[in-house]
């Protein structure tokens, strides 16, 4: 009579072999049927430049002069950039922003769209709106004098010979449209 | 080990394994999203200048203004000195400083009043490009005995 310990083992033994898959089977009964994989199509989110153009603004010209006037104080840059959304796919929402982060000294933005503003420089962005244009209008001030307050009398904040025959560099403004999670 | 202790260990390491499964299984959710981003850069700009260069030649000196911005300039403080000594409102008391153009036009005049050594210069004519000015000095009685002779600078 074997042992206890010998029968579990072998009865062990005995459930794999007949569990385990063998690479055959026995059912003698098929079929199949061929289907064509369907094609998938991705959708689209994105945002591109459409055009930008660079302005001076000077107090008393009739007319903008071009980017590359020698600036004096009292100027104003104007930038303005529009682009063009695109969003399709199916329950596809999305958010346009506007960043001006990257933008020196202190920019005022105004910005032309349909699109629903969902928060500062922030719109929402659906399927309907594929292909919208959006433009924005940014100003750059350079400063009549250091201080941004009207000119004193005693000339403290009048820049002298400073600001003069420098290179400025104004930065860059972003655009970014990201999916909104579901 | 007792049929008991395997039966433990067993225990736990299903247990085990089933936590794992189950943290780790996917959430059915993903926080990955498409998104797109355009830099517009504003092209690098440049300020202009100007310059006043003054070119003394005895009792004229010829201001240019030069530079990329358009601007006007006239004399705006005058300082009076006599051997080297800057001379105040009170030593000059009863003269006369002037600024006249090329044509004999006066333009400017200096208020020669106060303490300070240092004086305003009225006039709103504003010049523009390069022009001479002549400037006179006509000292008081007081300042010509004092200094012996035409205060100058």
């Amino acid at each position: 009579m074997p042992s206890r310990l010998t029968r579990a083992a072998l009865a062990a033994a005995v459930a794999v072999v007949l569990l385990s898959g063998s690479g055959t089977t026995l059912a003698g009964w098929g079929d199949a049927e061929r289907r064509d994989v369907a094609v998938v199509v991705a959708g689209e989110l994105s945002v591109t430049a459409q055009g930008t153009t660079t302005v001076v603004l000077r107090p008393g010209a009739a007319a903008p002069l071009p980017a590359d006037t020698p600036l004096v104080p009292g100027d104003v840059v104007r930038l303005t950039s529009t682009v063009r959304v695109t969003a399709r796919g199916d329950l596809l929402t999305g958010t346009l922003a506007l960043d001006l982060g990257g933008v020196h000294g202190t920019p005022v933005a105004t910005v032309a769209t349909d699109l629903p503003p969902t928060g500062t420089h922030r719109w929402a962005v659906t399927p309907d709106d594929d292909g919208a244009l959006v433009t924005a209008v940014v100003e750059l001030a350079v400063p009549t004098t250091t201080d941004g307050r009207p000119a004193a009398a005693d000339r403290s904040n009048w820049w002298g010979s400073d600001l003069q025959h420098v290179t400025l560099d104004p930065g860059a403004l972003r655009w970014t449209i990201t999916q909104d999670p579901s | 080990m007792t049929l008991t202790a395997r039966l433990v260990t067993g225990l736990v390491v299903a247990a085990v394994t089933l936590l794992g499964l189950v943290v780790l299984r996917p959430a059915g959710t993903t926080l990955a999203a498409w998104s797109d981003e355009v830099t517009v850069a504003v092209p690098t700009l440049r300020t202009g200048g100007v310059q006043l260069a003054v070119t003394p030649a005895g009792g004229a000196a010829t201001v240019a203004m030069t530079g990329e911005a358009a601007g006007t300039w006239r004399p705006s403080t005058v300082q009076v000195a006599a051997q080297g000594q800057a001379l105040t409102g009170a030593d000059l008391a009863g003269s006369r400083v002037e600024y006249r153009l090329a044509d004999g036009t006066l333009a400017y005049r200096a208020a020669l009043d106060g303490g300070a050594a240092s004086f305003p210069v009225s006039g709103d004519r504003r010049l523009a490009g390069t022009h001479t000015l002549f400037l006179t000095v006509v000292p008081s009685d007081r300042v010509l005995v004092a200094h012996g002779g035409p205060p100058s600078r």
